[in-house]
């Protein structure tokens, strides 16, 4: 009987920690959903839907230079994906991609032996794992990015670290996205301080802030499909597909970090630290609102 | 009596060339208004706003509404909407250019005195 009785006890608690287990993401699906839902809707049709959602958009260019309806994965193009401007002008563009060279430079950095003739495969032996970063580590209690992998990758062979955002980083992180082109983007919540990581994150994207009093989301959402002057605003849903990006305004590749530093500084705010828990945060949950979406990085943007 | 007409020729001139130096007043600082409203270091309202009577101003955004009528507002309403538009819209997109101090008050007169100017419906 009390042999019965531990056993059912045993049970109960198992399947009690599953279900618990299970339950870490159950906000994050809610809000992706709904996140997801907002730009299909808003993209279905943008001329018959303009009073909700496109109010100020002259109709002559909503006919002209919008395409629509968008798919889920066509978000993963940013703003090439609805603005026909700007999709025929990086199909010129990307006639000879310019994050060619920067991946080429990438690839000899992977397979260039370190001091001590290991290599990072010694990390990485599948290179097609950037659709996992950044992930929640539940050992360490902490969000590891795929800047803070190479790094540690790194150190752990007797090298030095390499500077955030640009770079030689930004170069491997380009190889290594490469190799994981067309994979899914799969960010897990695995326990409860991931789930509160994830609230911090999305936090910090709908708060105002600087001087300018603006939020990602007020550009990234609200109003993404329109013009700030002649610049097609990026949707939010699929942003964090193409990294690390090169960018023409830089000159170079940049990774997600370094856009994000960046955005926020444009906001008028001050410039937060690369790999710093709030902007760790931000990467995790914008990450989290494209699951599912294929990798398509690098890529060039703007 | 010489005196008296003197003084009503003087008053009259006085008053007309107030009345001119007022309209010239009003110009420069219409003319002011338009450079805060396209210059991308001040203003910078062009990044989001058409304006209705003025199809000079080159690439304007569309993400807040072209701008007309505005000559029915009253001015302090107009002020007080460039100054802080979070106090009547917390979640407004707008940035609040004055409170921030990226223009300063006359600025935004200049700013209230050209947009309704210039989209006063005719």
């Amino acid at each position: 009987m009390l042999k019965k009785l531990i056993k059912i006890a045993t049970i109960s608690m198992i399947s009690g920690t599953i279900m618990f287990a299970a339950n870490f993401n159950a906000q994050a699906e809610k809000d992706r959903h709904a996140f997801v839902n907002y730009f299909l809707k808003k993209f279905e049709n943008p001329v018959a839907n303009r009073a909700k959602y496109f109010p100020y958009v002259p109709i002559e260019e909503l006919k002209k230079d919008y395409i629509y309806p968008l798919k889920f994965e066509d978000f993963k193009n940013g703003p090439m994906s609805w603005y026909r401007p700007a999709k025929e002008q990086f199909a010129e563009i990307n006639d000879f991609p310019p994050y060619e060279i920067p991946l080429d430079d990438g690839k000899e950095l992977f397979t260039k032996p370190f001091a001590n003739g290991k290599t990072y495969s010694s990390c990485f032996p599948n290179p097609a794992i950037k659709q996992n970063y950044p992930y929640y580590d539940t050992k360490r209690d902490e969000i590891v990015t795929i800047g803070m992998a190479v790094n540690e990758c790194r150190v752990k062979n007797g090298e030095k670290p390499l500077k955030y955002g640009k770079g030689d980083i930004a170069k491997v992180i380009a190889y290594l996205a490469d190799k994981s082109r067309g994979q899914k983007i799969n960010i897990k919540i695995p326990s409860a301080n991931a789930a509160k990581a994830y609230e911090a994150g999305k936090k910090l994207f709908y708060k105002q802030r600087g001087y300018l009093s603006i939020s990602c989301n007020e550009c990234h959402v609200q109003s993404a499909g329109k013009r700030i002057r002649a610049e097609a605003l990026s949707p939010a849903l699929g942003s964090t597909t193409e990294m690390p990006v090169y960018r023409l305004k830089w000159g170079g590749l940049g990774t997600l970090q370094r856009r994000l530093v960046g955005c926020i500084k444009d906001t008028g705010s001050e410039k937060p630290k690369m790999q710093s828990k709030p902007v760790k945060e931000l990467a995790y949950f914008l990450t989290y609102m494209s699951n599912g979406m294929k990798l398509n990085g690098p890529d060039t943007r703007k | 009596m010489i005196n008296a007409k003197k003084l009503l020729v003087l008053a009259i001139a006085g008053m007309l060339g107030a009345t001119i130096a007022n309209a010239t007043g009003n110009e420069a600082l219409i003319k002011e208004g338009r450079k805060v409203f396209t210059t991308k270091k001040l203003g910078n309202c062009l990044a989001c706003h058409a304006v209705q009577g003025d199809a000079g101003i080159p690439q304007t955004g569309d993400i807040g509404p072209k701008l007309a009528n505005l000559d029915t507002y009253p001015k302090e309403y107009l002020f007080n909407k460039i100054w802080n538009p979070n106090k009547t819209v917390p979640d407004s997109v707008m940035p609040p250019m004055g409170k921030s101090h990226k223009i300063t008050r006359h600025q935004v007169d200049a700013l209230v005195a050209y947009l309704q100017a210039t989209t006063k419906a005719k």
